[in-house]
C-alpha cells in the first residue's frame, strides 16, 4: 500500500455551503498515486462524485480548487500551480483551468492539498483559511467589489505575518456571466466559465494563509533533481531571455511571419501592426528592459511585467501584463494595435474577473456582425463596434465584465451564444469548438494546432498541447505546418505530458527547457511513490482518458471534435498558408487511432482496463 | 532588386537590426542573401551563417515569406524582388 511520504500535505478540505459544513478529509495514497494530483486527483473525485448531466449552474455541481504534490515544495521550478475544475458552463464539458501565482502554495503550507466546494450558499460569503481552522463568513460588504479591492480588503482584515493569499471573482461571476474566471494574486483561471460557477454558488472569495513545511521523502535526490532543472532553466534562453525580457509576446512576430495571427475575427493570419503590439515593443515603450517584475511563487523564468501608463485618460493604471494571448485578444482580434488600450482592457478584464481570450474572440467576431449589419447600434447600446475602434473594445469589455447592457449580455456569455442569438449564419464565423473560443493561433498556419483544438477535452484550448513551437517557431524536431503526417503522434503524447504537468504543480513553461525525464526524476524522491517510467507516463494518458470519458457520459460526439466552419471552408487569403484550411479528418482518425480509442473517438474498453479506469469503462460499455 | 530581412526576436539582438533591405542586380538564392549580409554586417553575422561552408549556425531558422526554407529548396531557395526572408531562433511563449 503506497504511503504520503512526501509533497502532498496529506488533507483535502471539503465544504458544503448549503450546509455551511468544512470538513477535513485524508488524501487517499493510492488514488494520489494514480491520479497524481490538480488536475488528475480532482477529475478522479469529480467523476465518481457529481452526477451525470449536472446544471453547471445549480448547487449540485461542484467546483474544485486542487494543488500538486511540486506546489509549494521548492523554488526555482515554478511549483506554483493549482488547478480549478468543474463542469462548464460554458460549453458543458470538462474544465480545469491551471492558475499560478501563490494561492497554491498557500493552500499547501496551511496543511490541505485541496478544496472541495459543494452546494450553495443563501447568501454572499467567503471562506477562510488560516491553518487548521477554516470559517465561513458574510461577504456581503464584498460583493459589488472588483477583484482588486476584494484582494486588498481581505488582506488587511486578516493581517497575518506571513501575508494573506485571496483568490476571488469580480462582478462577472457574482453576474455568472459565462465568461466569468477566477482571479488569485492577479492571475487567472481564466478559461471556460469557472467564475460563473463561483458565483452560481454565492462564494466571492477564498483567502488562505499557512505556516506548514511540505516534506520529501528523499531530499538529497529531491534537491539534486531540483537543482538539474534549474540549471537547464537558466541555460535554455527562451526561458532565461526570451520570456524574462520580452514576456509571453515575445513569439508575436515569429507567428505573424508565419501567418498565424488571427485578424478581425480569423479573416486573415497576418496583422500589418504587429510591430506595434509585439514582446519588442513592449519591452522597449512600456517595461523599459527590465525582467519580469511579478514572478510567480518559486519563479525564475518571470515572464509577468508590470505595464503602467502615465499619460492621458488612462494614467494611473498598473496593469500585470498584458501576456500574448490578451494582447491579441484585444489586438488583432480587434484590429486595435494601441499597446496602451490593450493594457486597460487586460486591466479590467482582471478587474472584474473574465477572460480575456474568450472575450477578446467574441469582441471580434461582434465586430465583424456589426460591419456585416447583422447588428446595429440598437444592440450595441450605441458603442460603434468596428474593427480597429480602440475605444469601443475597451467599452465593450468593461460593459461584458459588469454585464451592462444590451452589449454586456451579447458579449459577456461567449461567442457560441452571441452567434446563437444573432443567427443569419453568423456561426459559420463563431470561432469555437465545443462552446471554448479559439485562442491566438491560426490552425491554418499549423494544422497541429487544428488537431489539437479539436480534440481537447475543455474546448479550443492552446495549451494542450501546444504544438507551435515545432510547426512555426523553430522547435526540433520540426514538424511541416502544412502535412497531416507527424501531427497526431505529437498531439497524443504531448497532451498526455501536459496531463501531467497541470497534475503535479507545476507551470507549463518549464516544458521548454525540461521534459518527462527531468519531471519524474524530481516527483519521484519528492513522493517517494518510486513510479517506473512507464507508470509515470501512463498517469497523463489516464487522466486524458478519463475526462473522454466525462465529456461522452455528458453527451459529447465524435461530430464535437470539430473546427469552425472558416476554418475548415475559407481559405487563409495570405501568408505562407495562403489559400489552406484544415484537413482535420485524416488528423482525427489517426489520434483515435493512436489513443486505443475507436472510430468514434470512445477509448474501447481494454484501453480503459488497461487505464485503472474500470470504472469509467462501466460507464460506457455497461 | 530588393529583398526585406527581418531578423525575428533575439537575433534582433545579436544582429542588431529590426530590418534590412538588400540591393541586388539579379534573382539570387537564400544562400546568396546569407552571404551578402555576412559581408555587409560580418562580426553580426559570423553566429548565423558560415559561408565557406554554406551552413546556418547554432538553430537559426529562415523563413520565405513566412515558410521554413526546409519545406523548400533549403538554402538554394530563388529569392525574387519584394521577398522578405525572416531569421529566427527559437521562441516560445504565448
Amino acid at each position: 500500500m503506497p504511503k504520503l511520504n512526501g509533497g502532498y500535505a496529506g488533507q483535502l478540505l471539503r465544504i458544503d455551503l448549503t450546509d455551511e459544513k468544512c470538513k477535513k478529509e485524508p488524501l487517499d495514497p493510492a488514488i494520489a498515486r494514480m491520479y497524481l494530483g490538480g488536475k488528475g486527483l480532482a477529475a478522479y473525485m469529480f467523476f465518481n462524485e457529481v452526477k451525470k448531466s449536472v446544471v453547471p449552474l445549480s448547487s449540485d455541481n461542484k467546483l474544485i480548487f486542487m494543488t500538486g504534490p511540486l506546489c509549494g515544495s521548492i523554488g526555482g521550478v515554478c511549483a506554483s500551480r493549482f488547478a480549478v475544475c468543474t463542469k462548464s458552463p460554458l460549453t458543458g464539458a470538462w474544465l480545469d483551468s491551471s492558475c499560478g501565482g501563490f494561492w497554491g502554495p498557500e493552500l499547501k503550507f496551511a496543511g490541505y492539498d485541496g478544496v472541495i466546494v459543494e452546494g450553495r450558499s443563501d447568501k454572499p460569503v467567503y471562506i477562510h483559511i488560516q491553518d487548521e481552522n477554516v470559517e465561513i463568513r458574510s461577504a456581503e460588504d464584498l460583493w459589488g467589489a472588483d477583484t482588486f479591492q476584494t484582494m486588498r480588503l481581505l488582506q488587511e482584515r486578516h493581517v497575518s505575518d506571513r501575508g494573506v493569499r485571496v483568490l476571488s471573482i469580480g462582478p462577472a461571476g457574482e453576474k455568472r456571466a459565462l465568461l466569468a474566471n477566477i482571479i488569485a494574486d492577479v492571475r487567472a483561471a481564466g478559461r471556460g466559465g469557472s467564475g460563473a460557477v463561483m458565483g452560481s454558488k454565492n462564494l466571492k472569495a477564498i483567502s488562505v494563509v499557512g505556516h506548514k513545511k511540505i516534506k520529501t521523502a528523499e531530499n538529497e535526490k529531491f534537491k539534486e533533481a531540483v537543482a538539474d532543472a534549474i540549471q537547464k532553466v537558466k541555460k535554455d534562453k527562451i526561458t532565461s531571455n526570451d520570456l524574462t525580457y520580452r514576456g509571453t509576446a515575445n513569439l508575436v512576430l515569429g507567428v505573424n511571419a508565419a501567418g498565424g495571427w488571427p485578424t478581425h475575427n480569423f479573416q486573415t493570419g497576418v496583422f500589418e501592426k504587429a510591430e506595434e503590439i509585439s514582446g519588442e515593443a513592449f519591452r522597449d515603450h512600456l517595461w523599459g528592459g527590465k525582467p519580469g517584475q511579478r514572478p510567480c511563487w518559486g519563479c525564475i523564468i518571470r515572464c509577468a511585467h508590470v505595464t503602467i501608463i502615465k499619460e492621458g485618460k488612462w494614467a494611473g493604471i498598473v496593469d500585470e501584463g498584458p501576456d500574448y494571448e490578451t494582447i491579441w485578444a484585444y489586438g488583432p482580434q480587434c484590429g486595435v494595435s494601441s499597446r496602451e488600450m490593450i493594457t486597460v482592457a487586460d486591466y479590467y478584464s482582471d478587474a472584474y474577473g473574465i477572460d480575456t481570450i474568450s472575450l477578446g474572440n467574441t469582441i471580434g467576431f461582434l465586430m465583424e456582425c456589426y460591419e456585416k449589419g447583422l447588428i446595429s447600434k440598437e444592440d450595441t447600446d450605441g458603442v460603434d463596434l468596428r474593427f480597429g475602434n480602440a475605444g469601443a473594445m475597451v467599452e465593450t469589455v468593461m460593459r461584458a465584465g459588469t454585464v451592462t447592457g444590451r452589449l454586456g449580455e451579447l458579449s459577456a456569455n461567449g461567442v457560441k451564444r452571441a452567434a446563437e442569438k444573432i443567427g443569419r449564419e453568423s456561426e459559420k464565423f463563431a470561432i469555437h469548438v465545443k462552446g471554448l473560443e479559439i485562442p491566438a493561433y491560426d490552425p491554418r498556419a499549423m494544422f497541429g494546432m487544428g488537431l489539437s483544438y479539436a480534440r481537447s477535452d475543455r474546448g479550443a484550448c492552446h495549451l494542450r498541447p501546444w504544438t507551435v513551437g515545432k510547426e512555426v517557431l523553430g522547435h526540433q524536431p520540426p514538424l511541416d505546418p502544412f502535412a497531416t503526417q507527424g501531427k497526431a503522434p505529437i498531439v497524443k503524447a504531448n497532451t498526455d505530458i501536459i496531463a501531467i504537468v497541470d497534475s503535479m504543480g507545476m507551470c507549463q513553461f518549464m516544458t521548454f527547457a525540461i521534459w518527462d525525464e527531468e519531471m519524474h526524476a524530481m516527483l519521484n524522491p519528492l513522493t517517494g511513490f518510486n513510479w517506473t517510467k512507464e507508470e509515470f507516463l501512463k498517469i497523463g494518458e489516464r487522466i486524458n482518458n478519463l475526462t473522454r470519458v466525462f465529456n461522452l457520459r455528458e453527451g459529447f460526439l465524435k461530430e464535437d471534435d470539430n473546427l469552425p466552419w472558416r476554418i475548415l471552408n475559407e481559405p487563409s487569403p495570405e501568408g505562407p498558408c495562403k489559400g489552406l484550411t484544415v484537413p482535420l479528418e485524416p488528423m482525427l482518425a489517426e489520434y483515435y487511432r493512436l489513443c486505443g480509442w475507436d472510430a468514434e473517438g470512445r477509448p474501447k474498453k481494454e484501453k480503459l482496463q488497461e487505464l485503472g479506469l474500470d470504472f469509467a469503462a462501466k460507464v460506457l460499455y455497461a | 532588386m530588393k529583398i526585406n530581412i527581418k531578423p525575428l526576436g533575439r537575433l534582433r539582438e545579436i544582429i542588431k537590426s529590426e530590418e534590412i533591405v538588400l540591393e541586388r542586380v539579379e534573382r539570387c538564392s537564400v544562400s546568396d542573401v546569407l552571404t551578402q549580409l555576412y559581408r555587409i554586417h560580418g562580426n553580426h553575422f559570423k553566429e548565423i551563417y558560415d559561408p565557406a561552408t554554406k551552413r546556418l549556425l547554432g538553430n537559426v531558422q529562415v523563413l520565405l515569406n513566412g515558410r521554413m526554407i526546409m519545406y523548400l529548396n533549403g538554402l538554394e531557395t530563388p529569392v525574387d524582388n519584394g521577398d522578405t526572408v525572416s531569421l529566427l531562433l527559437p521562441m516560445a511563449g504565448g
